[in-house]
């Protein structure tokens, strides 16, 4: 084949320019630690790419709403555990009052259930910050107000449910209605809290004690709720951790999924750039060489 | 035969000489110009005068009279010419469409982390945070900031590749222009090089000059046939001559009933179908369109799904609420007046004055999920748009690689032919001026003879 110099130079010239281009493109990669950098270096993988960041979106998003049920749960956890406290000392109180005692020793009992009336309520009225925890959907409203003798609720039925991972939804809260009974939601034999423990203080005061006994029998139910109310709180709890410790291994699982994508295998491509380089090097000598000697240089 | 016969003869070498001296100093000056086609002398030796009416027999041995340059030779693969215009157009074709889907490929997928698909997951993860802080004014306020990104991010999209198309527009029509200045370029040309070629002369640098307007012709409209001779080329587009001799055609790309459109200039449709106006069509027409498409389908989808929804709700201050988006493709959605206002007419219940109940922001979030569009939910919808550009870019420029690879093949093998290599050009530089020399010698010798029988022999 007949070779013009056009052909030398315009072929030389052709691959350092492809060689150029190889580099640039590899020194992208290892400067950026990005192999995928636009979705024509890899079609299929930009694809999954793009699937597994929103995998990634999604489970950021469940990582959130699983510590905000944590939260929710846990100050839930603490108000029921001083509820049921309170109903203990409530019921000692009660116990105390039954047997025969002077008037001041009855008022006496009768302030202690009276503060514990207002204990109770304050511990109803718990919040996990900013939210009531016991007023259903009116978590912005106190759910209980009143007097001791007549406390009532100012919140609503709302159970509220949130997903805490892909198509698992979680209920969170127990609406204040069930949780004391109130307008006999869960028992409607049963009067609630509140009023269990005004008539008890009223009939401490008046020295019933037939119905001090009824009272106590009534107390007693309320705290046997409390007990199956706080179990479930517990069992959420559980889901919610097991749920949290799922997202963190989903989490992990993706990240690692995606480097595979879209990160450069830097070992890999450091290499490829150093042998690159030494090709640019080798092309470059042979273009500086290139119109060295030939006839025009040795015919004088 | 006279001993100024001998004269006569070595003053025709060095005329030839001379002359193949000239095309070599043409070659090497041209070494390095584009199109340019090595020229080389055709040295035939000249026959002895013929007697009329005599033979071999009567005038006896016979010697012949010198060297002539019968014609200046360019050295041309004529069929591989022919060859390249027809890669030229497919190279035109892809170089064009290659970079336009590198544009649409930028503007889908501007950073690997930053796409449609990606705002549209944070609108949802706004909903989700909604449902579960649905006291809150901010977890609203998150809901209408990510809409108002996510709308723009559609609108942008459209604008972008609304623009990308009126941009084809301008280009077809600079191209057109183009062709039809070299028309008419060529067409003078032919003209030109009848009127030479006529009187018996070469037009040797006049072809080089129509091979390259005939391959920026062939890069730009992908000329289909062509009959070469020499004097009437004959240049079709779509069936009918562009350029016919030295009469030519125009086309012309205008405003017409139904968009832009290009005809003959005498109203007739034209097709091109390669070259890199085909490749603007080809955009212009199908691929900017598909895209288009695909994201007014995702627009419109999100629009009526979550307005239906939303519509069910009651806002924040317990009023009904209202749609939440406005428009339904992906130019003119919007999130709707009344919510870009005030991010407390976002619903997120259905039940007025339920400060907690996000379940209707729960049942929106969950839109994410839904296959909204086939079998894909709208996030894989946008992400496949993202894997279809990623397929669009890789193929063009797979194509344009091999038609580039194809093109620097042929050209090395018209180069091959017509390309100047300089070693060559200085070997016959050496053998013309050696020559040039010799001839020259020649004359000394035939003047010496000359001069032997008028001094030795003359009448003193």
């Amino acid at each position: 084949m007949r070779i013009a110099n056009n052909m030398m130079t315009g072929n030389l010239a052709s691959h350092l320019s492809r060689v150029s281009a190889r580099i640039a493109r590899l020194q992208v990669e290892v400067a950026s630690g990005i192999s995928l950098q636009k979705p024509s270096d890899d079609p299929d993988g930009a694809l999954r790419a793009a699937m597994l960041r929103s995998g990634l979106a999604r489970t950021a998003m469940y990582e959130k709403t699983v510590n905000y049920a944590e939260a929710w749960l846990k100050s839930e956890d603490t108000a029921l555990d001083t509820l049921q406290r309170l109903v203990r000392e409530a019921r000692a109180v009660g116990i105390a009052a039954a047997n025969p005692r002077s008037p001041e020793e009855r008022e006496t009992y009768a302030r202690q259930l009276d503060q514990l009336i207002d204990g109770v309520k304050q511990a109803a009225n718990s919040t996990d910050g900013v939210h009531y925890l016991f007023s259903g959907f009116q978590t912005l409203t106190t759910p209980f107000t009143g007097a001791p003798a007549g406390i009532g609720y100012a919140g609503d039925a709302g159970v509220k449910a949130i997903e805490i991972s892909e198509g698992m939804s979680l209920t969170v809260n127990h609406a204040g209605d069930v949780v004391f009974n109130m307008g006999g939601a869960a028992d409607a034999a049963l009067p609630d809290l509140f009023a269990t423990l005004a008539t008890m203080s009223a009939r401490t005061r008046a020295g019933d004690s037939d119905g001090l006994q009824q009272s106590l029998a009534e107390l007693d139910q309320h705290a046997t709720r409390l007990v199956s109310v706080r179990a479930e709180t517990g069992t959420r709890l559980q889901q919610v951790e097991l749920a949290s410790a799922h997202l963190a291994q989903t989490d992990l699982v993706l990240q690692d999924l995606l480097g595979s994508v879209e990160s450069t295998d830097l070992t890999e491509a450091i290499v490829h750039l150093k042998e690159q380089q030494n090709v640019y090097q080798a092309a470059s000598y042979v273009a500086s060489s290139l119109m060295n000697g030939g006839l025009l240089y040795w015919l004088k | 035969m006279s001993t100024f016969d001998i004269i006569r003869t070595a003053f025709t070498g060095l005329l030839a000489q001379q002359k193949a001296l000239d095309v070599t100093g043409h070659n090497v000056a041209n070494l390095a110009t584009p199109g340019y086609h090595r020229q080389e002398a055709v040295l035939r030796a000249t026959p002895p005068p013929m007697p009329s009416g005599g033979s071999t027999a009567t005038v006896g041995t016979l010697v012949g009279t010198g060297v002539d340059v019968v014609t200046v030779q360019r050295m041309q693969d004529a069929y591989l010419e022919q060859q390249v215009r027809n890669i030229q157009g497919q190279n035109g074709r892809w170089e064009t469409a290659t970079k336009t889907l590198q544009q649409i490929e930028t503007f889908l997928a501007p950073s690997s982390e930053l796409n449609l698909a990606t705002m549209l997951d944070r609108f949802f993860s706004a909903w989700q945070q909604l449902s579960v802080y649905p006291e809150e004014q901010g977890s609203r306020s998150l809901v209408q900031g990510e809409a108002a990104n996510l709308t723009t991010t559609f609108n942008n999209l459209a604008k972008q590749l609304t623009d990308l198309s009126a941009t084809m527009d301008a280009s077809i029509s600079a191209r057109v222009t183009r062709l039809n200045q070299l028309a008419d370029e060529l067409a003078a040309l032919n003209g030109n090089i009848s009127g030479v070629l006529g009187a018996g002369g070469q037009a040797n640098d006049l072809l080089d000059r129509r091979d390259a307007v005939l391959g920026e012709m062939a890069t730009l409209a992908g000329i289909t046939s062509l009959s070469a001779n020499d004097d009437g080329l004959i240049i079709n587009l779509d069936g009918r001559p562009l350029v016919q001799g030295s009469a030519a055609s125009h086309l012309s790309y205008g405003m017409g009933a139904s968009g832009w459109t290009m005809t003959w200039d005498d109203g007739a449709p034209v097709q091109i179908r390669n070259g890199e106006i085909a490749g603007l069509f080809q955009m212009r027409d199908t691929v900017i369109p598909d895209y288009l498409g695909q994201l007014d389908t995702i627009a419109s989808a999100l629009v009526s799904t979550i307005n239906a929804l939303h519509q069910t709700g009651t806002t924040m201050q317990g009023t009904p609420a209202g749609i939440f988006f406005d428009g339904n493709s992906a130019g003119s959605i919007a999130v709707h007046a009344a919510i870009a206002a005030d991010a407390r007419a976002v619903a997120a219940t259905r039940v007025a004055g339920a400060a907690g109940d996000g379940r209707l922001a729960a049942e929106l979030a969950l839109v994410a999920a839904q296959p909204l569009i086939g079998n894909q939910t709208l996030g894989q919808a946008a992400a496949s748009m993202l894997g279809q550009i990623g397929h669009a870019v890789r193929g063009a420029t797979t194509a344009r690689e091999a038609s580039a690879t194809l093109l620097t093949q042929l050209d090395n093998q018209i180069m091959a032919t017509s390309g100047v290599n300089l070693d060559e050009e200085m070997m016959n530089l050496l053998v013309f001026q050696r020559a040039y020399d010799a001839s020259a010698r020649v004359l000394t010798v035939a003047d010496e003879m000359v001069r032997t029988v008028i001094d030795r022999l003359g009448v003193r």
